[in-house]
C-alpha cells in the first residue's frame, strides 16, 4: 500500500507541478509592462487542463477502489460485445484491424453492471490493437465468449507481440505504454473481481496475448436446456 | 554580461511538466533547451547552457547522476533537481543537496533560486 500511495501521490503531483508553475508564469505576463494577456489567456487554458489531468487521477483511483456498485441489471453480454463492436468500428478500420466475434449462444449471465463490463472489454480490446500498431500484416482481434462449468469465460486475443510481464500488467500505475497511466488493467481486475470473476492473460499461440475474465452464470437457466425444464443448473 | 537571455536545460520525461517548466521560465524572460531524458542532455552537450533543472526519476542515467555529470565537468553551473516522488527527496543520497525542489514546488521560488544562483 506504501507503494501504491507514492505511485499515487506522484502521478498527481504531476499535473499539479504544472498547475503551480502556469500559475506562476501567469502571474508574471499578468504583471509585466505592458500586460501579456495573450500569453496569460493561454497559461490559465493550460492550468485547466493540467488541474482536469489531476482530477482524473483522482477519480480512475476511486474507480479502482470502488465497491461492487448497485446498477447490476444486464444479463446479455451479447449486446455489450455488439456494444464494443460498435465503439470501436471506426478504430479497427483506421487501425486495419480485423476483428472476430463468436459469442455463444443462449448463454445467461448473473446480473452485471453493463457500462463496467464494457469498460472492461474496450480496455482490453483497445490494449489488443495497440499491441498490434506494429506488425506487418493485418491484425486480427478476436473476442469470444463461451460458458464453461458455472462461469462464462470471455477471450480477447490479438497477435501482438506478446505480454513480457504478465503479472506486473495488472498492478496499478504499471505501463509498457509510452503514454500510458497503467490503470486500465488494474481497474479491470477490480471491476471483474467485484463481479465475482477473475481476470488472468494467457500467451496466445502463436505470437500474441490473450486476456481472459470469468463472470458467473445466471443462477436460473431461463433458456432451453437439455432437459428441458429450464432449471438443471445452478438453481437457487 | 551580454543582453543575451541565460538558457535555461529542463530535462523531465513527462512533458506536461515540460512544458508547464518552459512557460514559467519564458515568463521570467529565460531562454529554454528542453530534454525528454539525461541521455538526450549529455548528447546535445553542455555548450550554450546557464543553468540545468532536471526531474530525478528519469528513465536511464537518473537526476542525481546527471547532476555529477554536469558538476565533474562545469562545477560552477547551477543545478537544481526536481522529483514528484517524496521518498526520493527523502533519500539520504539527498540529503545536503541544495535546490532541491519537491513537485508541486511554488513556481516563484524556483524562479528566486535561480536568479540568485546568477547573483552569486
Amino acid at each position: 500500500l506504501a507503494e501504491l500511495s507514492a505511485s499515487i501521490a506522484h502521478e498527481v503531483n504531476q499535473p499539479l507541478a504544472a498547475v503551480m508553475n502556469y500559475s506562476s508564469a501567469c502571474q508574471r505576463w499578468l504583471d509585466a509592462d505592458p500586460p501579456n494577456i495573450e500569453r496569460a489567456q493561454k497559461t490559465v487554458e493550460r492550468i485547466v487542463t493540467s488541474a482536469n489531468t489531476a482530477a482524473e487521477v483522482v477519480g480512475r483511483v476511486r474507480a479502482l477502489f470502488r465497491q461492487s456498485s448497485a446498477t447490476k441489471t444486464c444479463s446479455s453480454l451479447t449486446s455489450v460485445v455488439e456494444e464494443v463492436r460498435e465503439l470501436l468500428s471506426e478504430e479497427i478500420v483506421r487501425r486495419r484491424i480485423h476483428l472476430e466475434v463468436d459469442v455463444e449462444v443462449g448463454v445467461s449471465v448473473a446480473l452485471f453492471d453493463r457500462i463496467q463490463i464494457q469498460q472492461v472489454l474496450i480496455n482490453l480490446a483497445r490494449n489488443g490493437i495497440e499491441a498490434m500498431a506494429n506488425i506487418p500484416s493485418e491484425g486480427l482481434l478476436r473476442i469470444a465468449v463461451r460458458s464453461d462449468e458455472n462461469m462464462v469465460r470471455v477471450e480477447v486475443s490479438d497477435q501482438g507481440p506478446g505480454i513480457p510481464f504478465p503479472e506486473r500488467i495488472f498492478e496499478p500505475f504499471f505501463t509498457t505504454k509510452e503514454q500510458g497511466m497503467g490503470m486500465g488493467l488494474a481497474i479491470c481486475r477490480s471491476i471483474v473481481e467485484s463481479h465475482g470473476g477473475k481476470l488472468w492473460v494467457e500467451e496466445h499461440k502463436p505470437s500474441g496475448a490473450t486476456f481472459l475474465f470469468t463472470l458467473p452464470l445466471a443462477p436460473l437457466i431461463a433458456s432451453e436446456s437439455q432437459n428441458g425444464n429450464g432449471l438443471d443448473r445452478n438453481s437457487k | 554580461m551580454s543582453n543575451q537571455k541565460p538558457v535555461v536545460a529542463i530535462v523531465d520525461d513527462d512533458p506536461r511538466v515540460l512544458e508547464s517548466l518552459e512557460e514559467l521560465l519564458e515568463s521570467a524572460g529565460y531562454q529554454t533547451s528542453s530534454f525528454a531524458s539525461a541521455d538526450a542532455f549529455i548528447g546535445n552537450g553542455l555548450g550554450g547552457i546557464d543553468v540545468l533543472i532536471t526531474d530525478i526519476g528519469i528513465p536511464g542515467v537518473d537526476g542525481f547522476q546527471l547532476r555529477k555529470w554536469v558538476l565533474d565537468r562545469k562545477p560552477d553551473m547551477p543545478v537544481f533537481l526536481i522529483t514528484g516522488r517524496h521518498e526520493i527527496a527523502d533519500r539520504s543520497q539527498a540529503q545536503g543537496i541544495t535546490g532541491l525542489f519537491r513537485k508541486p514546488y511554488e513556481g516563484q521560488s524556483l524562479l528566486a533560486a535561480i536568479e540568485a544562483a546568477f547573483g552569486k
